[in-house]
């Protein structure tokens, strides 16, 4: 029986200096054909992880197998892996065809098949016409590019990239997700993708593992991550986030009761919740309601407008509720709905299922 | 600007300017002076001189005590800084690839060390090492401590060169499957080529313009150019000497020239 899984991480742990841990016992599975990123703030273990993979940092507990063959231990060479870097490590003594050549004359194939598969390639990011040009004379997006076809030449199954986007503006990002998402459907590569940017990974992913201190705080797709976070860190890394820190009353099945200062709140709890301890409840800014459409919610509070900011298709509302400040509510512009003023009263509401109580961070996690 | 400027500056700056070409003449005169006398027809170093000839550049190149001279000096010169270029290359990979520190520094500060040590004070050590080892009165005992002069040099100018050099660019050849000499050959060399170029360049002017260290280890078959050039104020006193001084200069000069060269090829080649 051939086995779906193409990468595992089989109790990987790293440590620079015998003691602290940077990776710490991680187990995931990476399907074949699939495009995995590796999300988290900078520190939090997911680079490290990649270079691990890629035989650039030796492992200090655990294995990684790559086709169910241990890899962790071998040279970064004989991995066969491709590997598109943040600074896109293009070689500036060589021509944009030379850079993609690379590979295959290091394996010294014959010359008709380089050829051959650098045209392939230079046609696949459309740079046919700018295969002599140096490095240098090439702008970000265009480097960026070489470096992917340079990736991707040698018809390795598993291609890894370290935030490859981090040094392109917002435009050209954006253009470069779409054709980096295109051509890995194309090919069917597996892709191990590794950044700190939330939206970047929401588009681009077919699962995201989160990272945080080392572990993966949740591995999930990019709509459950955002619609069903496990713990706070998730959720407030995650897109916009109210965190409102209470103590659960009482618990019975999927719905639970929350003190906040002197107010009650139904929540949905999720994971390691149990009466009695303190629980953050997170809460999206476009599920909170305003004025008369909290009339029917399940939670309804007394608030005050602080600050109205015009978005375009949305405005910002800032409050102040349940004694806390800077409670924010993205409120649509919609047909006939008046936004509220600052200095007014207004009432706010959710439903239950929307207000996630979710263990602290720092608390007892899984 | 159509205004003329009026600089308070100005005048300064003229003086300074002044002072600086009498200086750069006090250092050049000596040397521009002789210059025309290695194309003088006559046997004396003397002006006026009588006429011109190039007959004293044919004697430097017919004259077997010339020749030889000129022919020693070429193999130690090229032999010594080809070695040079050699070790200082692999040791300053080396020390690059170290953690900083004391011992990095350390090791930095042996390779640097024949570049401070006096130069009287490495041959009079080498001559009698040497004739412990049996390679005094041997070229090859000469091209070793040229080497050991030169390598300095080339440490320092590969050491600066891997400084700019991006190491992620080592990465990326072994992830595209680049064995580690591939990777070597193929990205680092290339890339550092100026800086080793320039070192190797520095190895052999060095080696070409030493006369201590050969006149305390040479046999009588290894008389070098500059070592020539003594005995022959001293015994012939013609214009052969000065001809010879010419070709020493000219090949320091070019020697530099090229050091230039390469540095602002690298730069050019960088901006493009």
């Amino acid at each position: 029986m051939t086995s779906n899984i193409h990468v595992q991480f089989a109790g990987v742990s790293k440590s620079y200096d015998g003691r602290t841990l940077i990776v710490d016992d991680l187990n995931l599975e990476i399907e074949k054909g699939e495009f995995l990123t590796l999300l988290g703030p900078s520190g939090s273990g997911k680079s490290t992880c990649l270079m691990m993979l890629a035989g650039f940092e030796p492992l200090s507990g655990g294995d990684i197998l790559v086709d169910q063959v241990s890899v962790g231990y071998l040279e970064p060479q004989k991995r066969n892996i491709g590997m598109v870097f943040q600074s896109y490590a293009l070689f500036p003594h060589m021509s944009v065809a030379d850079n993609i050549a690379f590979p295959l004359k290091a394996r010294g194939r014959p010359k008709a098949e380089i050829r051959e598969k650098v045209a392939g390639a230079l046609g696949m990011i459309q740079m046919d016409h700018m295969k002599d040009r140096m490095p240098g004379q090439l702008s970000g997006g265009q480097q960026q590019r070489v470096a992917l076809a340079r990736a991707l030449v040698f018809e390795p199954s598993l291609v890894l990239m370290d935030e490859p986007l981090g040094a392109l503006d917002k435009q050209l990002r954006e253009e470069m997700q779409y054709e980096i998402m295109h051509i890995q459907k194309r090919l069917g590569v597996t892709v191990v993708y590794v950044t700190h940017d939330q939206t970047e990974a929401l588009t681009m992913s077919d699962r995201i593992a989160v990272f945080n201190g080392g572990r993966i705080q949740q591995l999930a797709r990019p709509e459950v991550l955002y619609q069903n976070p496990q713990n706070a860190f998730v959720a407030s890394f995650i897109g916009e986030n109210n965190s409102v820190p209470g103590t659960v009353l009482s618990l019975k099945g999927s719905e639970c009761r929350v003190r906040v200062g002197t107010d009650e709140i139904m929540a949905h709890p999720v994971g390691d919740i149990a009466e009695s301890k303190p629980v953050a409840l997170s809460l999206r800014p476009e599920r909170v309601v305003l004025g008369s459409r909290a009339q029917a919610a399940d939670n309804r509070f007394d608030a005050v407008v602080t600050e109205v900011i015009f978005h375009g298709d949305h405005q910002r509302v800032v409050l102040d509720v349940l004694g806390q400040s800077g409670f924010v509510v993205k409120v649509p512009n919609s047909a006939g709905f008046e936004p509220p003023e600052v200095g007014k009263a207004v009432s706010v509401g959710w439903t239950i299922k929307d207000c996630h109580a979710l263990a602290p961070i720092g608390g007892s996690t899984a | 600007m159509k205004y003329k400027q009026v600089n308070p500056m100005q005048k300064w700056q003229r003086l300074s300017g002044l002072l600086t070409l009498l200086v750069l003449i006090f250092l050049i005169l000596p040397i521009v002076i002789i210059m025309p006398l290695s194309l003088s027809s006559g046997s004396f170093l003397s002006y006026p001189m009588p006429g011109f000839s190039m007959r004293w550049y044919e004697e430097l190149l017919t004259n077997y005590k010339w020749t030889k001279a000129l022919q020693n000096s070429a193999i130690i010169g090229i032999s010594s800084a080809v070695l040079a270029m050699v070790i200082g290359l692999m040791a300053a990979i080396g020390i690059n690839a170290m953690k900083k520190g004391a011992a990095r520094a350390v090791v930095m500060g042996l390779f640097i060390a024949p570049l401070m040590t006096p130069l009287i004070i490495m041959a009079v050590s080498l001559f009698l090492f040497y004739s412990k080892l049996g390679l005094s009165g041997k070229m090859l005992g000469i091209i070793i401590a040229h080497a050991i002069l030169g390598t300095p040099f080339v440490v320092v100018s590969v050491f600066a060169g891997l400084q700019k050099f991006d190491m992620t660019l080592m990465r990326a050849a072994k992830s595209l499957g680049a064995s580690s000499w591939y990777a070597y050959r193929n990205v680092m060399f290339p890339i550092l080529k100026p800086a080793v170029v320039s070192g190797l360049l520095f190895a052999f002017v060095t080696s070409f313009d030493e006369i201590i260290i050969v006149l305390f280890l040479a046999g009588p078959d290894h008389i070098t150019l500059p070592i020539r050039l003594f005995e022959g104020i001293r015994d012939e006193l013609t214009p052969v000497v000065i001809s010879a001084a010419m070709v020493m200069v000219l090949i320091s000069v070019g020697s530099m020239g090229l050091i230039e060269w390469v540095r602002r090829r690298s730069e050019a080649a960088k901006e493009a």
